[in-house]
C-alpha cells in the first residue's frame, strides 16, 4: 500500500529526513517509536504532504501512485488521515460543521453521495456514542482552547467518521489518561481491516499492548535503523535507544 | 497601607546619589541665542566652514519650526533665550592629549560617579569617552582602538581628523530640521562621539560615553555619529547624570546610527538624569533623537535602554529597516516616579524584504510618575514578509501615576506579520501570594516580580551595564525593588 | 467643490435653521448651530481623523434629502425586514421617521416616537437627554446631525418592561435625488432593570451617491439590560458616518455588534461613558472592506467611574483595493479604581493593495486596574489551511472557510439569527466574488 524509497527531507534548508525505507500492506499496523527530534512527525507530516518541508530525494508510493505529486486534500481524498501531535486551533470555526464539511468533500472525492446534516448528526452521535465521547466537543471551535487530551480525543472522532485507508497517529497517545487511551485504541482498532493499513508513532509501549503491531520501527537520525516485532517495543521501554545507537555504531 | 504603597513612600524619602556639583572654572557663554552664538560655537571648536554653514541652516529652518504639542507630558514652556549654549571646564580648553592632563576635579567627580577614567581602573575592556558639560574631556583605550582600526574620538576631533567620513553621513539618518528639538541639536551642539568600525572589524571591547551636565543654566546638546562598516560588529554604551539644582536643564541630543551590509549595532543608554524633586522642581527635560539607519542586507541596530532619571524624557530610538532582512530591536524599561513624565517609546520602518523588528517595552510608574509608550510600526508596501512583535506592558505602583500605550500600526503589504500586545496591571496578588508561600518577604516578592518583569530588557544589556541597571532600579525603586 | 467652499455649505445649512420657527427647539440645537459655524472640517492632523480618508466625506457638498413621499411601501419593508412581521419596527426612509410603515407599539411600556413631537409636548426626559451626549468633543458632522435636527426617532423602554422580542430599527435609502445627506437621529433610553434588544439595519435600495450622517445616544439606566445589533449594508456608493453615543447606569449591560459590510466609505464612531459602578459594556465588530472600499471604527471607551468592565473585539477582512481604520480609546481616569478594560483588533489582509492602520490605545490613570489590548495583522495561518486542506477540504474552500470562521466569531455574538444568517450571506457572497476577481 504504502512505499518509501530512500526518503530524504529538509525544512528551511536542513535536513530531517535521511534515506528513510518503509513499506507498509494492506492490514498491517506498523509503529515507529524513536527518540525526540529524530524526525517521526516530519515523517508523518510529509505522508500528508505538509509543503514547508522539502522533498529533496527518494520516492513515496501510496496505491501505485505517486504520492509526492497530490495537494494535501487529495491525499485525504485518497483515504490518508494524519492525527497530528499538535492539532492546531481554528477559532471561529465550528467543530461540527469542520466535521461535516471534511466528511462530504471526503465522500464526494470517493463518489459516495454527500451525507444532509441530520444524516451526518446522527453518524456523528453514533460516533461518538462507540468511541465513549461527549458531545461538549462538537458545539466548540475547532480545538479552540481544548486541553490536550481533549484535542487527541477530537483527532480520533475525526479518524472514525473518515475511516481512512491509511491512518497516521502521530503520539496520539500522548497526554492521554487509561480511559481515553482506550478511546485511542478502540477507534484504531475498529478500524483494523484487511483493506486498512496504520502507522502509529509513539513514545510508550503501553499503547501497543491495546493495539497490536506487526512491525515496530526504530526512527532515529532520519532514518529506520532497526525494525523488529513486538518484542522489540518491549525491549526499547527496558533499555531505552542507546543500545541500539551503540549497536548500530558497532555494527 | 499595602506593600506598594510602603515602597512609594520609602521612595519619596530616597535621594538622588549623582545630584553634587562640582566646583570647575568654566568657559560658558552667556544665555541666549542667535546667529552670533553659533559662529561662537563653531569658532570655539575650530570648525571647518562647511560646519558653520550647516548649522545656520538648521538654526533658520529651527526658527521657522513650532515645539511638539502631541506628547502626553505638561511641562512649562521652555525659554530657549534664557539657555547657555556653551559651556566648557576651562582647563580643557584645548582637549586633553592623555589623562594626566584632565583636572584631577573633573577626574574625581566621574570617580563620584562611578566611571573612574584612569585607565588601570578601567573595568576591562570598556573605553570610555566623558563629556562634561558641552566638550569631551577623554577618551580611553585610545591606542588599542586605533590599533583594530577602530575611530573613537570627540565628534569635534572627527570634524578636523576624518571630514569625509563626518561629511559623508551627518545628518543622513536625522536630517537637519528632522523635528523641533533636532533642529535646535543641528545648530548648537557642542560635542559628542564619534565612532567608525571599518568593514569586518569586531570592535575589541565595549565603547561607552558618559555624559554629564555640571554648569548651572547649561544645556547639553551633544550629537553621536556611529558607523559600523560592512560586516563589523560595535556594542556601545552610554550614560547620563547631572547635578541636583532647582531649575530644569535642557538636554536636546541626537544619535545617528549607520549600520552597512551585515554589520551590527548595540546601542545601550542608562539614563539618570537628574530627574528633579518629588514636588516636580528641577529636573533635566530630555528631548532626544535617536534614528538607526539599517542601510545594507542583514544589517542590524539593537536599542536597548534603562530610563530612570530626568523630568521629562522624550525619546523615540527607531530604526529604518532599509536592508533586506534587516533587523531593528527596541528594549526598553521605563520608571516613572515623583513628578516625573515620559513618552517614550520606537520607530520601525520596515522597507526592506523579510525584515524583522522586535519591540519590548517595560513602563514601571510610581508616585504621580506619568510614562506613555508611543511606537509606530510601519510595513511598506515592498516590505514583504516583513515581521514585527510588539509586547508593551505597564506596572503600577501607587493610585495617582499613570501608564498610557499609544501604538501606531500601519501595514500596507500582506505578507507581513504584525502583533501587538499591551498589559497594564499592578503587581498580581497571584504572584505575591505564590512568593511568600515559598518564604520569601513582602519587599523580596515584589523585588522579584519587577526584576522579572523587566527580565527581558536586562538580559539585552552588556553585562557591566546590566549590574548597574539593576542597581539603577533598586535606588530608583528603593523598598520596591530593594 | 473646494474645501472652504464645503465648509461654508454645512455651516450655511446649520445657519439657514436659525431663521426657521422652531418652536420645538432646546438649548443644545442652537449650541450646535453655533459649534457648526465654529468647528472645521475634519483633516489628517486631527489624532481621531489621522488615518481616514477625508474626500469621499469631503469632496461633495451633500444637499439636505427632502421627505418623498410614495416611494417606500409597505412591499419593500416586507422584503428588508429581519424581526417577525408582527414585531416593533422602526421605519426611517432617508433620516425621516415613517410611522404610517413603522409598528408601534399599543401598550405603555414602550413609546415609539418622534423626536420632534416630544420636544413639542416639552418632554423632560428628552429635553434633558438630546444632545448631552453628542455635544461633547464633538467634530462638525456630529453638530450638524444635532443642529439640522428633523422628525428623528425617541424610543423608550420603561423601567421594570422585558422584552421578549427584539424591536427593529430598519434604515432604508432610497431617492430620485444624487448627493443627498440623510441624517437620521435616534435617541434610546431604556429605563430600571429593563430588557432589550433592538436589531438594526441600513439598506439600500438604489444606488445613489449620498451621505449617512446618523447620531445615536442611548441611555441605559440602573441594572438595564441592551443587546443592540447593527448591520450596515448600504450599496456601494454611500457614504456612512455612524455616532453611537452610551451612557450606561450602575449595573447596566449593554452589548454592540456592529457589522460593516457595505457603502465605499464608512466610519462608525462609539463612544461611552458610565454613570454608575459595576456596569459592563461589550463592543463587537466587524468589518469587511472589499474592493474600492474603506472602513472606519473609532472607540473611545471612558472608564471615568470604578468597577466597570467593558470588552471591545473588533476583527476586519480586507480585500482588493481597500482600506480599513481602527482606533480604538480607552481611558481610565484616577477614580476609575477596578477597571477591567480589554480591547482586541486581528486584521487578516487578502490582497496586495489593501491597507490597514490600527491604533490599539490605553490611557490610565488609576493603579488596581486590568488592562489589556492585543492587535495583530497578517495572512490566513497557513498551519490552518493546511489542516483544512489535509482533511480533504480545496485550497479556495478553505480560504474561505477560515475568513468565514474568522468573522463568525463576531457575527456570531449579534444573538438575533436572521440578522447573523443575512450578515453571512454577504460575506460568502463577497467572499466568493473576491475569489473570483483573484484576490
Ligand atoms: N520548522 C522547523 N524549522 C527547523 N527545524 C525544524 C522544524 N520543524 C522540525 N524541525 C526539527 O526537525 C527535527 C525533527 O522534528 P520532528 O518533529 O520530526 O521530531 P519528532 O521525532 O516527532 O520528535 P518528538 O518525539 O518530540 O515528537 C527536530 O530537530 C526539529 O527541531
Ligand atoms: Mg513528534
Amino acid at each position: 500500500m504504502l512505499q518509501v524509497n530512500d526518503l530524504h527531507a529538509s525544512i528551511n534548508g536542513k535536513a530531517i529526513l535521511n534515506g528513510l525505507n518503509l513499506t507498509i500492506k494492506p492490514g498491517e499496523i506498523h509503529a515507529i517509536m524513536g527518540p525526540n527530534g529524530s524526525g517521526k512527525s516530519t515523517l508523518s507530516k510529509v505522508l500528508a504532504g505538509r509543503e514547508e518541508y522539502v522533498v529533496t530525494s527518494g520516492s513515496i508510493t501510496y496505491q501505485g501512485q505517486n504520492l509526492l505529486e497530490l495537494a494535501p486534500e487529495e491525499r485525504a481524498h485518497q483515504g490518508i488521515f494524519m492525527a497530528f501531535q499538535y492539532p492546531v486551533e481554528i477559532p471561529g470555526v465550528n467543530n461540527t460543521y469542520f466535521l461535516h464539511m471534511s466528511l462530504n468533500a471526503i465522500r464526494k472525492a470517493r463518489g459516495e453521495p454527500e451525507l444532509n446534516s441530520v444524516d451526518f448528526m446522527r453518524l456523528v452521535r453514533s460516533k461518538l456514542k462507540a468511541l465513549n465521547m461527549d458531545e461538549g466537543l462538537l458545539k466548540r471551535y475547532v480545538n479552540t482552547g481544548f486541553s490536550g487530551g481533549e484535542m487527541k480525543r477530537n483527532e480520533i472522532l475525526q479518524m472514525s467518521l473518515l475511516e481512512p485507508t491509511l491512518a497516521i497517529l502521530d503520539e496520539t497517545d500522548s497526554g492521554l489518561d487509561i480511559d481515553a487511551l482506550k478511546i485511542v485504541a478502540k477507534g484504531v482498532n475498529t478500524l483494523r481491516s484487511p483493506q486498512r493499513a496504520m502507522l502509529v508513532i509513539t513514545h510508550y509501549q503501553r499503547l501497543l499492548d491495546y493495539i497490536q503491531p506487526d512491525v515496530v520501527h526504530v526512527l532515529s537520525g532520519g532514518k529506520i535503523i532497526r525494525s523488529g516485532d513486538k518484542s522489540l517495543a518491549l525491549e526499547l521501554e527496558a533499555k531505552g535507544y542507546g543500545w541500539i545507537q551503540d549497536y548500530q555504531e558497532a555494527a | 497601607m499595602d506593600a506598594a504603597q510602603r515602597h512609594v513612600e520609602q521612595m519619596r524619602q530616597t535621594g538622588y546619589a549623582a545630584g553634587f556639583v562640582t566646583s570647575i572654572e568654566s568657559d560658558t557663554v552667556a544665555p541666549g541665542l542667535d546667529e552670533d552664538v553659533i559662529r561662537f560655537i563653531s569658532a570655539k571648536k575650530n570648525e571647518p566652514a562647511y560646519m558653520l554653514e550647516w548649522r545656520l541652516q538648521a538654526y533658520r529652518k529651527w526658527l521657522d519650526m513650532q515645539e511638539p504639542e502631541w506628547a502626553h507630558l505638561r511641562y512649562p514652556r521652555i525659554d530657549y533665550q534664557a539657555i547657555s549654549y556653551f559651556s566648557a571646564p576651562k582647563s580643557a580648553k584645548a582637549a586633553p592629549k592623555s589623562l594626566d592632563e584632565v583636572d584631577p576635579e573633573l577626574l574625581r567627580t566621574y570617580e563620584k560617579l562611578g566611571i573612574p577614567l584612569q585607565e588601570q581602573k578601567i573595568l576591562a575592556g570598556v573605553a570610555v569617552d566623558a563629556v562634561f558639560d558641552s566638550v569631551s574631556v577623554a577618551t580611553t583605550f585610545r591606542k588599542q582602538l586605533a590599533d583594530a582600526g577602530v575611530i573613537f574620538c570627540s565628534i569635534s576631533e572627527a570634524m578636523r581628523e576624518h571630514p569625509q567620513l563626518v561629511q559623508q553621513y551627518l545628518g543622513t539618518v536625522v536630517p537637519q530640521a528632522d523635528n523641533y528639538f533636532a533642529a535646535l541639536n543641528a545648530a548648537v551642539f557642542t560635542d559628542g562621539t564619534f565612532v567608525y568600525i571599518p568593514p569586518g572589524v569586531r570592535c575589541p571591547m565595549e565603547l561607552s560615553t558618559y555624559f554629564r551636565i555640571n554648569e548651572r543654566n547649561t544645556g547639553q546638546f551633544e550629537r553621536t555619529l556611529i558607523i559600523a562598516d560592512k560586516g563589523s560588529y560595535v556594542s556601545y554604551l552610554e550614560g547620563c547624570t547631572a547635578p541636583q539644582r532647582d531649575e530644569n536643564q535642557l538636554h536636546a541630543a541626537v544619535v545617528e546610527l549607520i549600520a552597512l551590509e551585515d554589520a551590527q549595532i548595540k546601542y545601550s543608554t542608562v539614563q539618570n538624569w537628574y530627574p528633579g524633586d518629588e514636588t516636580g522642581k528641577g529636573g533635566i527635560y530630555n528631548f532626544v533623537t535617536k534614528r538607526g539607519l539599517c542601510a545594507g542586507d542583514r544589517a542590524k541596530i539593537s536599542w536597548t535602554q534603562v530610563e530612570t532619571g530626568s523630568a521629562i524624557t522624550w525619546k523615540y530610538p527607531s530604526c529604518i529597516l532599509k536592508g533586506d532582512d534587516s533587523v531593528g530591536e527596541f528594549y526598553s524599561v521605563a520608571v516613572t516616579r515623583g513628578a516625573q513624565q515620559a513618552d517614550t517609546g520606537t520607530k520601525m520602518f520596515h522597507i526592506g524584504k523579510n525584515t524583522r523588528s522586535t519591540i519590548v517595552s517595560k513602563g514601571i510608574s510610581a508616585d504621580r510618575g506619568q510614562n506613555a509608550y508611543r511606537g509606530l510600526v510601519r510595513i511598506n508596501r515592498g516590505a514583504e514578509n516583513a515581521r514585527n512583535h510588539t509586547q508593551c506592558d505597564s506596572l503600577l505602583l501607587g493610585d495617582q501615576c499613570g501608564a498610557h500605550t499609544f501604538p501606531y500600526i500601519e501595514v500596507a503589504n500582506p505578507t507581513a506579520k504584525v502583533e501587538h500586545e499591551a498589559t497594564t496591571s499592578k503587581i498580581g496578588e497571584d504572584q505575591l501570594f505564590y512568593c511568600r508561600q515559598r518564604g520569601l518577604s513582602q519587599e523580596d516578592a515584589v523585588s522579584m516580580i519587577v526584576n522579572g518583569f523587566c527580565k527581558e530588557v536586562f538580559k539585552e544589556l552588556p553585562m557591566e551595564f546590566a549590574v548597574e541597571a539593576r542597581k539603577l532600579l533598586a535606588i530608583s525603586l528603593e523598598g520596591a525593588v530593594g | 467643490m473646494n474645501t472652504p467652499d464645503i465648509l461654508h455649505h454645512y455651516r450655511q445649512l446649520a445657519a439657514d435653521q436659525t431663521t426657521m420657527a422652531h418652536d420645538w427647539h432646546n438649548r443644545r440645537q442652537l449650541h450646535a448651530v453655533m459649534q457648526v459655524q465654529e468647528l472645521p472640517l475634519p483633516e489628517r492632523g486631527q489624532e481621531s481623523w489621522r488615518y481616514t480618508p477625508l474626500p469621499p466625506l469631503l469632496d461633495t457638498a451633500f444637499q439636505p434629502a427632502a421627505l418623498e413621499q410614495d416611494l417606500l411601501f409597505a412591499d419593500d419593508i416586507e422584503q428588508l425586514r429581519l424581526t417577525p412581521a408582527a414585531s416593533l419596527r422602526i421605519v426611517l426612509h432617508n433620516g425621516f421617521f415613517l410611522p404610517e410603515l413603522s409598528n408601534l407599539p399599543d401598550d405603555g411600556s414602550i413609546r415609539i416616537e418622534s423626536l420632534r413631537s416630544a420636544l413639542a409636548n416639552g418632554d423632560k426626559t428628552v429635553q434633558a437627554h438630546l444632545g448631552e451626549l453628542s455635544g461633547e468633543q464633538s467634530h462638525l458632522f456630529h453638530a450638524l446631525n444635532t443642529a439640522m435636527l428633523g422628525e428623528g426617532v425617541y424610543l423608550h423602554i420603561a423601567a421594570g418592561a422585558q422584552l421578549a422580542q427584539p424591536i427593529e430599527v430598519l434604515h432604508v435609502s432610497l431617492s430620485f435625488a444624487s448627493e443627498y445627506l440623510a441624517q437620521p437621529r435616534l435617541l434610546v433610553v431604556v429605563g430600571e432593570g429593563a430588557q432589550a434588544s433592538i436589531v438594526e439595519q441600513y439598506a439600500s435600495l438604489a444606488d445613489v451617491l449620498c451621505l449617512n450622517n446618523t447620531v445615536t445616544e442611548i441611555f441605559l439606566h440602573a441594572g438595564a439590560n441592551l443587546e443592540h445589533s447593527r448591520l450596515q449594508n448600504e450599496s456601494l456608493r454611500t457614504r456612512h458616518l455612524a455616532s453611537l453615543y452610551v451612557q450606561q447606569a450602575e449595573g447596566s449591560h449593554y452589548r454592540n455588534t456592529t457589522l460593516a459590510f457595505g457603502g465605499a466609505w464608512s466610519r462608525t464612531e462609539f463612544h461611552v461613558r458610565f454613570s454608575g459602578t459595576g456596569a459592563n459594556c461589550r463592543l463587537n465588530g466587524f468589518y469587511l472592506a472589499g474592493d474600492k472600499q474603506s472602513h472606519d471604527m473609532h472607540l473611545n471607551v471612558v472608564h471615568n467611574l470604578p468597577g466597570c468592565s467593558s470588552q471591545s473585539h473588533f476583527k476586519g477582512i480586507l480585500q482588493g483595493h481597500s482600506k480599513a481604520v481602527f482606533d480604538g480609546n480607552i481611558e481610565v481616569k484616577p477614580a476609575a479604581q477596578k477597571t477591567d478594560a480589554r480591547l482586541s483588533n486581528a486584521n487578516l489582509l487578502l490582497s496586495r493593495d489593501a491597507e490597514i492602520d490600527t491604533k490599539p490605545r490605553l490611557e490610565i490613570y488609576a493603579d488596581d486596574v486590568q488592562c489589556s489590548h492585543g492587535t495583530t495583522v497578517g495572512q490566513i495561518d497557513e498551519e490552518m489551511l493546511f489542516y483544512l486542506r489535509s482533511r480533504g477540504i480545496p485550497h479556495a474552500q478553505a480560504v474561505n472557510m477560515i475568513c468565514t470562521g474568522f468573522a463568525d466569531e463576531v457575527i456570531g455574538t449579534c444573538g438575533w439569527e436572521s440578522l447573523e444568517n443575512l450578515a453571512r450571506e454577504v460575506l460568502a457572497r463577497q467572499l466568493a466574488a473576491a475569489m473570483v476577481a483573484g484576490g
